[in-house]
């Protein structure tokens, strides 16, 4: 098999492209997110953090989702089970990215906030 | 409506790849009707006796340009930029993304032959089989879909193993017409034909897969397409 035949098959979109662009935004989402923690723990360079970028990282992430859904429901109908496991895990970890983002952005939230 | 008997002259020169194109409320049966009438074998072309090719460009083609064409004049121009504080030029640099993704992907030309001489169809991009199978795997079926005032709409879709669902007509109301139209191309390219329910006694199978003489719940209807090529009575009911 040449590369340009794999390339064919890749063209070809049944939805293991979208766990493979679910599997990527979750990296971006994890550089990041890593970034954030960093910032907040270590440095302690609040105005570093990504709060400017909120409301895409919310889209990107809530889209990054439903990818890794779609993804996991056309390879529930391929009978491959590495595909299967792998769709799953690639949405779990969305799932779990998601809900650290939202607890590190109301701890910071909390942070922040002003007590007299 | 075409009458029944299309006697189409056989063309040899490959169809236009853009003719399943058309846009949601021009897609009718009518449309779907009249595209018959000029082909008989549509959306394939008759490249010889038994042997039908299908070329085409996926519709994702022109969405996928259009989406990337208008996010790369707002990420180039700057609108919506900025928003209360926050950071925005990411949702323009997504359409670029998924933009230039869709049109790469359909980028490839698509090629379908269904050849009956050897039973077996072969879908293709770009000269790489994907798929190659017998031809019980390939059928025309009609799809339900009902909007919330129980109203029901239905699509003539061609679909099979490991190929995209290619749509024919987008939702139209007229059962009988619709039933009529997919019986009819079904009968002209000789495949399955299955109605929008799972059961139903309107289903038109012409090809088993091998090996099933008896299959419990369905009514076997003709055996043997291939022997009874001139017969013209798939249309009963």
């Amino acid at each position: 098999m040449r590369w340009r035949d794999r390339m064919a098959v890749l063209f070809f979109p049944p939805g293991v492209m979208l766990t493979v662009a679910a599997m990527m935004l979750f990296f971006i989402h994890l550089c990041v997110f890593a970034n954030d923690v960093h910032h907040f723990c270590v440095t302690h360079h609040y105005d570093r953090m990504s709060f400017r970028y909120t409301v895409v990282l919310m889209f990107s992430q809530v889209i990054s989702i439903c990818w890794a859904a779609m993804g996991s429901l056309y390879a529930e109908m391929i009978d491959v089970k590495f595909l299967r496991c792998f769709s799953l895990t690639i949405l779990m970890l969305n799932g779990a990215m998601f809900f650290n983002r939202l607890s590190l952005e109301f701890m910071a939230l909390q942070y922040r906030e002003e007590n007299h | 409506i075409p009458k029944g008997r299309i006697t189409g002259l056989p063309t040899t020169s490959s169809g236009k790849p853009f003719q399943l194109w058309a846009l949601g409320h021009l897609c009718t049966e009518r449309h779907l009707a009249r595209r018959l009438k000029d082909n008989s074998f549509y959306p394939f072309t008759q490249q010889q006796p038994n042997v039908f090719v299908l070329e085409y460009y996926l519709d994702t083609l022109w969405k996928g340009t259009l989406l990337f064409v208008v996010c790369l004049l707002f990420v180039s121009f700057g609108f919506l930029s900025q928003v209360q504080n926050q950071e925005t030029w990411g949702f323009p640099a997504y359409g670029v993304g998924v933009g230039l993704w869709l049109m790469i992907s359909s980028l490839p030309r698509r090629r379908l032959v269904l050849n009956h001489t050897r039973g077996m169809y072969h879908f293709s991009i770009e000269g790489r089989t994907v798929c190659q199978g017998p031809m019980h795997l390939i059928y025309l079926r009609l799809a339900l879909n009902s909007d919330a005032y129980g109203r029901c709409f239905f699509q003539l879709v061609l679909c099979g193993h490991k190929l995209e669902p290619l749509v024919l007509v987008q939702l139209s109301e007229r059962y009988e017409q619709m039933e009529y139209l997919g019986r009819h191309i079904a009968r002209k390219l000789n495949i399955n034909y299955f109605d929008y329910l799972a059961t139903s006694y309107r289903h038109v199978v012409r090809h088993w897969p091998l090996g099933t003489t008896f299959n419990p719940g369905v009514v076997l209807r003709k055996t043997g397409a291939y022997e009874k090529q001139g017969s013209q009575s798939d249309l009963d009911v």
